[in-house]
């Protein structure tokens, strides 16, 4: 019962990893032609009045300035191979406290 | 037995390792440092010498705190630089062909609305529209004025990229004039919008 479990479980993943990286191939190939940039800014509260010096245009800030973005999805894909990480894990734990009587 | 085991647990692991690589590659935003967005396409052609290539641009712009200003006798305006990039161009024949890249505002219609927009996260009809420039600096005025064009179905032209390599550096701004005489209580808050590129190979 307990290798009949094992087995389903390492085939299991097995056939998900398959099918995950099938799927990232087509994605990245099927990407398209298009893309978005975001565009943020922020008004205080009870900001005080600019000064005239602040008339001219202010310092240009770079768009690279800054810490790399993650994206949901980003965070998505990291969860799903953690998950997948974390359960072969669990299979080699599992076989290495088998009981010995049955090998 | 054991030997089967472990073989198939072999594979597993195998199989994970290969999909994490995949994943990995996929994910080229979070590994640049830049934060950068790549638009990438292919071109699948039958013939030899088929087109590919990649686009960056940048995943935000940030115009940074905005303020009301004392009186509308200026726009005090607020800049912000953006960098697009041909980061890679494979099969391109600059003498008659070029990467034509577009941009519009996510909600822009050609035939109604097709202004640069930011709106306020917490009330979306509050919002206020910025100018897209392809120039930096003192060459910013109306004549590199992207949406001061003829918008297209695609978007504003906004370049042509012939070479891999060739950069784009442009300007938004946001003219504060239009904050001025609004209630700061009303407006306060964090603001939001996108700009939609779009790339395609055209002939020249």
């Amino acid at each position: 019962m307990k290798n009949c479990i094992l087995k389903g479980m390492c085939i299991f993943f097995m056939l998900l990893s398959l099918f995950l990286t099938t799927f990232t191939l087509v994605s990245s190939a099927q990407s398209g032609s298009g893309g978005s940039t975001q565009v943020v800014a922020r008004i205080e509260p009870e900001t005080a009045q600019p000064t005239a010096a602040s008339a001219q245009p202010s310092s240009t800030q770079s768009a690279a300035d800054g810490l790399p973005i993650r994206t949901g999805e980003a965070m998505a894909w990291f969860a799903i191979i953690a998950l997948i990480v974390s359960g072969i894990f669990v299979i080699v734990l599992r076989l290495k406290h088998a009981d010995p009587s049955k090998r | 037995m054991k030997a089967k085991r472990i073989i198939t647990i072999a594979l597993a692991v195998l199989m994970t390792a290969m999909f994490v690589v995949s994943v990995s590659a996929a994910q080229l935003t979070d590994v640049d440092p830049n934060g950068k967005t790549e638009v990438t396409a292919h071109i699948n052609g039958n013939e030899p010498g088929e087109v590919s290539y990649i686009i960056t641009i940048p995943d935000v712009v940030d115009f940074g705190e905005l303020n009301i200003p004392p009186d509308d006798a200026s726009d005090y305006d607020k800049d912000v630089t953006y960098l697009v990039e041909a980061t890679e161009i494979d099969g391109l024949d600059p003498a008659t062909q070029q990467i034509s890249v577009y941009v519009k505002d996510q909600d822009a219609n050609v035939n109604d609305d097709q202004k640069f927009y930011i709106a306020n996260k917490e009330n979306a009809s509050i919002k206020f529209n910025y100018d897209v420039y392809r120039a930096t600096g003192d060459n910013v005025n109306l004549s590199t004025m992207v949406n001061a064009d003829n918008m297209f179905t695609k978007g504003y032209f906004l370049t042509g990229f012939k070479n891999e390599g060739d950069t784009l550096e442009g300007t938004l701004r946001f003219h504060q004039k239009q904050l001025y005489g609004e209630n700061i209580a009303d407006i306060a808050g964090d603001y939001s919008g996108y700009m939609v590129f779009f790339s395609a190979i055209e002939d020249i």
